[in-house]
């Protein structure tokens, strides 16, 4: 790994994470060498801060778009094009055909009017409101039709009705078409005739438009979650498709051969063919945990919590055991939708977390709302932020933030911090102290109840701080925490952007099913069980096999990974199992190793006292994972130098202030420090696109991969 | 030697609080918050500690549960108490037990469990009855003790709510109990178990206790799962700040709540008396297979009156309230402080400290031997909720008045929900026993708010987390199948700014061998809550049965399943026989192809309808929300369509809605007259039963009531209707 210019390299990958203020690039070449840059997102036409974010990146290397494109092998596009045509409601016009009766269901959203709101606003009814629903109701049209949960179809499909329906939305111009029918995921028969009558009459029309139905995109129980995905497929989705589009052609404009990739909510890699293409709606973020489970691979560090700190949000991930946890139903933008994706628990906890003081009760209010790439006062926001505390306190350098590209206002931040401090009686230092503290808390209290939620014990676990914002504050919010190691790396701002540059090629699929193993050995039961899942894997990974054969990958390159979604029975909820197994071939020692696997799982979680053999182990769904892997970034070793950081690194020195003191501060430049150096605190470590700051009775030590291992 | 702190018995202890509160004014004698003086950060860091604690217990443990109340619905709270019972810290849920788990903790300690049957590490503690902590039976409480070197200095605790009791009628809440033997099971404040594992007789008890044992057994684990949680984490969160420092914590956090309540009640609320009513009609004379004792029309009657002291305190009083009944909404002192909470946490304590320092500023009057204090011990409490609802959307209104008198108009909330139960319960052809309520209710109607509408679809006044729930989930619970879930033209409660939107449920039969169904509501006979400002009230509910038709004939007949209030209409034009409509019902007799329905109410309206903006009265239209006739009847506002769009004729609207304010006018007449015709109809007793009976409960339970309601009315002294 290089940080520094090389000529003559021999670029791979580009790996690109568009957020929605910043576009982060990563190229690696063959050697795994890789360097980094960024540029401001252009949300009209990411195709343009996409080129632009290379042109810089690639500059450090002394590249240009046309020398570099026709070396590259694969490019990766983590994009925000989907969930911001969702935030700010500029999607298709949608036309939906639903299951008669449930034409409101759009408007009523399950009655999930508090999904994203904090602990106070929950309870606060007053503020409760719907979402801007993404169909408006007179797009909406009731078709006659009703299967149940076995699958039997209780009422016909009324032609008719759909024909009408399909008709009436030519008319209104739309242009998507979402089919939800209830129990599709069971019978998806309804909806295919429905969704074959609908294209009859486009076909009439000469209309082309996207016809998605459920059954295609989530097919999986609960109609208001597959409801909100198929409508977010037609609503949004495609736009992303249409910029991924225009990504990969000024690719090739300048040589590129390959495909444009981009990446699933799951961690997987997809070609802007696949058709669920909403499962791509959050995803940044995801590059993180995943490069987080790359470097643990090389450290030979299996368990693992990921904290990403930037502006906004303070998100946090585990992987156990090497194993990244996956849920399946998770609310994104308000909506809660079936999505498979990595499981990340946010909170507003970021360096742009506005602070505010609520004049009756003189309590501290952090956020929600952000400044985003304004700063805070010290910028062109005009409240006062955690990065203004940051500023007064010493820790960031208002000369350098940004590289220097932006200069903060010192003294603004300082009046700022005093309005507060003056209403809390205490000293300007101590307010704008104590105010970090309270992120940090927060953020401590979160990593806590992330672990703790599932049972786990810090003591087990390496933590990885990246984002912006994260060497910035790690000595706070890992305070006190017993965590086995704690690591951040040189390139921590710009690490979602690695981690997605780490990706396999995969597809996950899913598939509802009905297994039961009761209590005790009932044999007849576990083999009839036995076969509806080994059928069902089978089915999933022939479909996988199909379709990747299709994007033009060598079937015998696809490996498998298969998962049971099991829980005693009556439950409602299940946990998703790694299948130790991969077909169930003994009924005896295939289902115990099956069920001993679940039994783990559900005691890493819960208490003993929460066990339920009695009641038998239902699995109701099953998912396989079909993967091909694909060249990473090789992540260099240097030998080891001195303890002593070399004089070059050595910027100067500053106050900052910590725990009631100021303390005279050396600083560093990140870039210039060596593998084998060791810094105790107090310390600030500037970077371009972050800072790590060492408070006193610290340190830290770059390893031979310049990791910096924090004690 | 007693368990609790420093050798003292939990007695001694809740003595003590209670004393230092009296003698002091603060509580457990704190006038100095000398950790949050000392070190905010650190204390502000504590608490977060303890509410974490309480929300991951939350989080975590709906997984284990089994029934969609929990899972689906998230239908449980988890608390952290201090030795004596108090509430420190809980997660969100349902908020009515923000105090109930603190009297159950309060109940062992006055009844000396700590020596008999005794109080260890390990031990479980569960109740639902409602002389102990519970809100009706279907609310289950666990509590567990929190030991540190050897001492007791804090309680864990989690309610859920169940949806089976294993009462006569199926379901959570059993609409037609007329005393408390037919509520289904009962966990009379026992110990279940020791060493963090439940007894295995009360595990048998609980598999035959109701006709979903699998559901009632996890949700009881997931209780103990989400309680040992929280036990563990204190014990982590002591280790971190020390026992010196909790023991103090716990203590100034409750004492700040307190100061946080007064301080908001201050700054928000107009000091005075505020006051209004509730009425209630249990129309149980014409059910069939309900018990002799209950086979009447009952009225309930109770005044309300919140009073805003000076000194940033609620007194809230019942005087007047009528007599408890043969009915399953009679109400006890715990209940009413769950109703109470709900109510309060949504409105004025939500960003404060959510525990009992909140609860010390509040007072409530309950006349023993009313319906909101029944005296009879074997009183039915299973619909508690039936009383409580209008009581303390009553009580929010009041509230909201307050609130709006400060000029805080973007906190005017009308918490007025009107709930509807349906009860199903039977077997189905596969011979599977199923049984349970079905609980969408749970994302109903608000009303409105002075700078908004209510909501549609997703509040529910006892669980500020509104949710109703995916059908294609509960349709596993039993042989429904959902053919409608959609507003209902009109289903609100006009205004200015209007009620939340109702919507009805109707279900398909499918699948049956024999079924039953019980529903009740509010809003029968009688409006529950009034609007404000000139806002409307919300609709009455109502149930319907279609039975004997061939559902093909009807398919071919409209081209699907009719399920809207114009199919129904025709349908019972055509079939009087065959399309029942009713509310309060029982039907024991569904039969596979027959469709029942709930058609739930809206909530109630804000300021008068005429100065609605006429841009969200088309864009109701649109929604399918509303009529025009009704755009036009109650709005003055004219829609017409253009070249494919609707539009709002203003020129039209203006002149509709100026001839509207006329007849008005014309309509009116002076308040002595109407005093006087309405006096001329209390003198003739010319009121229904049921409402007479009421009247004259309040006026022989309250000398307060009688005295006010004869000089009101100019009545003699000793009048009874």
């Amino acid at each position: 790994m290089s940080l520094n210019n090389s000529l003559g390299v021999n670029p791979e990958i580009i790996a690109i994470d568009a957020g929605g203020t910043m576009t982060d690039c990563i190229i690696v070449d063959s050697e795994g060498n890789f360097i980094d840059g960024k540029a401001l997102t252009t949300p009209e036409d990411e195709s343009i801060s996409y080129m632009e974010a290379v042109r810089d990146t690639a500059g450090l290397w002394g590249l240009k778009p046309e020398t570099l494109f026709p070396k590259v092998v694969s490019i990766v596009y983590s994009g925000t094009t989907a969930l911001n045509a969702l935030l700010m409601r500029r999607g298709k016009r949608v036309g939906l055909i639903i299951t008669k009766g449930f034409e409101d269901y759009p408007l009523m959203e399950r009655g999930l009017v508090w999904l994203g709101y904090s602990y106070y606003d929950r309870l606060h009814t007053t503020t409760h409101i719907h979402n801007p629903p993404l169909v408006s109701r007179d797009m909406v049209y009731g078709v006659s039709e009703r299967i149940n949960n076995l699958g039997d179809i209780i009422v016909p499909l009324n032609i008719d009705d759909v024909r009408y329906a399909a008709e009436e939305l030519c008319r209104k111009k739309a242009e998507a078409i979402a089919i939800v029918f209830l129990y599709s995921y069971i019978n998806p028969a309804h909806e295919e005739r429905a969704k074959e009558i609908v294209m009859e009459v486009l076909n009439k029309y000469n209309v082309e438009i996207p016809v998605v139905t459920s059954n295609e995109v989530a097919p999986i129980m609960r109609e208001y979650s597959r409801l909100n995905s198929t409508l977010i497929q037609a609503y949004a989705s495609e736009t992303t498709r249409l910029h991924m589009a225009r990504i990969e052609v000024s690719s090739r404009k300048y040589g590129y051969k390959g495909r444009v990739y981009t990446m699933t909510a799951y961690g997987s890699l997809v070609s802007i063919d696949y058709p669920r293409f909403y499962e791509t709606l959050v995803s940044g973020p995801v590059g993180g945990i995943l490069g987080a489970r790359y470097i643990g691979s090389i450290l030979n560090l299996r368990n693992i919590v990921t904290s990403d700190m930037g502006g906004t949000s303070f998100d946090v991930g585990i992987i156990k055991e090497g194993i990244i946890p996956i849920v399946r139903e998770p609310d994104i933008a308000r909506f809660r939708l079936n999505l498979p994706a990595i499981l990340l628990d946010s909170i507003p906890g970021g360096t742009g977390m506005v602070v505010r003081v609520d004049p009756i009760t003189k309590r501290i209010l952090l956020g929600p709302e952000s400044a985003g790439s304004r700063v805070g006062v010290s910028f062109e926001f005009d409240q006062l932020t955690i990065s203004d505390c940051d500023l007064i306190l010493g820790y960031l350098n208002p000369d350098y933030f940004l590289g220097g590209k932006v200069m903060l206002n010192k003294e603004a931040a300082t009046k700022a911090v005093a309005e507060v401090s003056e209403l809390l009686e205490k000293d300007i230092y101590e307010t704008a102290y104590g105010i970090v503290e309270i992120l940090h808390s927060r953020c401590r209290d979160h990593i806590y109840s992330v672990l703790l939620g599932r049972g786990y014990n810090p003591l087990d676990f390496t933590l990885m701080v990246y984002g912006g914002g994260g060497p910035l504050h790690m000595w706070g919010f890992t305070e006190n925490i017993p965590f086995k190691n704690i690591i951040t790396f040189p390139f921590a701002a710009v690490f979602s952007a690695f981690g997605i540059a780490t990706t396999d090629y995969a597809h996950r699929l899913h598939k509802s099913i009905l297994a039961y193993f009761p209590p005790g050995d009932d044999e007849e039961m576990r083999a009839g069980s036995g076969i509806v899942i080994n059928a069902a894997w089978e089915e999933l990974e022939n479909t996988a096999v199909s379709i990747m054969t299709k994007e033009g990958f060598d079937p015998d390159e696809i490996r498998f990974r298969r998962y049971l979604y099991i829980r005693y029975k009556g439950q409602l909820e299940d946990i998703e199992v790694l299948s130790p197994v991969d077909r169930i071939y003994d009924l005896e020692e295939d289902v115990n190793k099956v069920i001993n696997a679940f039994e783990e799982a559900y005691l890493r979680i819960y208490p003993s006292a929460a066990k339920y053999p009695e009641a038998g182990y239902l699995i109701l769904e099953v998912a396989v994972e079909a993967y091909i892997e694909t060249p990473k970034p090789r992540i260099s070793m240097y030998v080891e130098s001195s303890r002593e950081p070399p004089d070059k690194a050595f910027k100067g020195e500053r106050d900052a202030y910590f725990n009631g003191k100021w303390h005279v501060t050396p600083l560093y430049e990140m870039g210039l420090l060596e593998a084998g150096n060791r810094i105790n605190g107090p310390a600030i470590i500037e970077h371009p696109t972050t800072t790590l700051v060492i408070p006193p009775e610290h340190g830290i030590r770059f390893d031979r991969y310049r990791f910096i291992w924090y004690r | 030697m007693g368990i609790g702190l420093k050798g003292r018995s939990l007695k001694e202890l809740l003595e003590e609080s209670r004393e230092l509160y009296e003698k002091t004014g603060y509580y457990y004698g704190m006038k100095d918050l000398k950790l949050k003086d000392e070190d905010p950060f650190k204390y502000e860091r504590f608490y977060w500690r303890m509410v974490s604690a309480s929300i991951s217990a939350r989080e975590t443990v709906k997984y284990i549960a089994a029934s969609p109340t929990v899972r689906e619905y998230m239908e449980l709270i988890f608390g952290i108490y201090t030795p004596e019972g108090d509430a420190i810290a809980l997660s969100t849920g349902i908020m009515v037990h923000v105090h109930t788990m603190s009297s159950f903790i309060k109940y062992l300690i006055e009844n000396d469990y700590e020596n008999d049957p005794g109080i260890k590490e390990g031990d479980i503690f569960v109740t639902n009855e409602t002389w102990s902590g519970g809100v009706h039976t279907a609310d289950i409480l666990t509590v567990i003790p929190i030991f540190h070197e050897g001492q007791l200095i804090g309680w864990a605790g989690g309610v859920t709510h169940e949806l089976e009791v294993g009462a006569h009628e199926h379901g959570s809440m059993t609409i037609f109990a007329p005393e408390r033997f037919s509520e289904g099971h009962h966990v009379s404040a026992e110990k279940v178990g020791e060493n963090d594992k439940f007894y295995k007789h009360y595990m048998l008890r609980l598999k035959y206790a109701t006709r979903m044992p699998n559901e009632l057994i996890l949700d009881e684990k997931a209780r103990l799962a989400g309680c040992i949680l929280i036990r563990e984490e204190v014990k982590k969160i002591i280790e971190e700040f020390g026992f010196e420092y909790y023991i103090q914590a716990i203590r100034e956090v409750i004492e700040d709540g307190r100061r946080e309540f007064i301080s908001r009640l201050k700054e928000r609320l107009v000091p005075g008396r505020y006051r209004g009513y509730v009425h209630l009609a249990t129309p149980f004379k014409d059910i069939p297979y309900i018990h002799p004792i209950a086979r009447r029309d009952t009225f309930i009657h109770s005044p309300i009156e919140v009073n805003i002291q000076r000194e940033g305190r609620i007194r809230l009083s019942f005087e007047g309230a009528s007599k408890w009944g043969y009915f399953p909404y009679n109400c006890t002192p715990s209940a009413m402080d769950g109703g109470l909470w709900i109510a309060t946490v949504q409105l004025l304590s939500y960003d404060g400290k959510v525990n009992d320092g909140s609860h010390l500023c509040v007072e409530q009057e309950l006349p023993r031997g009313s319906v909101v204090n029944t005296d009879f011990p074997f009183a039915a409490t299973s619909i508690t909720w039936g009383f409580l609802i209008p009581a303390y959307a009553v009580y929010g209104m009041l509230i909201s008045i307050g609130l709006f008198s400060r000029g805080y108009l973007e906190e005017v909330f009308l918490p007025s929900a009107g709930n509807s139960l349906m009860n199903f319960g039977g077997v189905d052809i596969q011979g599977e026993i199923g049984a349970f309520s079905v609980f969408e209710m749970a994302a109903n109607q608000s009303g409105a708010r002075a700078i908004l509408d209510g909501i549609d679809c997703g509040y529910a006044i006892w669980n500020p987390e509104a949710d109703q729930g995916n059908a294609e989930l509960y349709e596993y619970l039993g042989p429904i199948l959902w053919v409608n879930r959609r507003f209902i033209p009109d289903a609100h409660g006009y205004g200015m700014y209007r009620g939340g939107n109702g919507w009805a449920s109707l279900w398909l039969i499918s699948g049956a061998l024999r079924y039953t169904l019980s529903c009740y509501g509010h809003g029968v006979k009688t409006g529950y809550i009034k609007g404000l400002f000139g806002g409307y009230p919300g609709p009455a509910w109502f149930s319907i049965k279609i039975s004997g038709l061939d559902i093909s004939d009807l398919i071919k007949e409209f081209g699907h399943i009719p399920t809207s209030i114009s199919e129904i209409q025709r349908l019972y034009r055509k079939y009087p026989n065959n399309v029942e409509i009713s509310r309060t019902a029982l039907w024991a007799d569904l039969k596979n192809g027959d469709i029942v329905g709930l058609f739930y109410t809206g909530g109630t309206g804000y300021g008068d309808p005429l100065d609605r903006d006429p841009q969200l009265v088309k864009e109701d239209y649109i929604n399918g929300v509303i009529s025009l006739e009704t755009a036009e009847k109650v709005y003055g506002v004219v829609i017409e369509r253009e070249g494919g769009e609707w539009t709002v004729n203003y020129d039209e609207t203006r002149r509709l809605r100026e001839e509207k304010r006329r007849e008005r006018l014309d309509r009116g007449v002076p308040v002595k007259n109407w005093w006087l015709e309405e006096r001329e109809r209390i003198l003739k007793k010319e009121l229904p039963e049921p409402i007479k009976e009421a009247y004259n409960q309040s006026l022989e339970l309250s000398e307060r009531f009688k005295e006010e309601f004869t000089e009101f009315w100019n009545l003699p002294r000793e009048f009874r209707f």
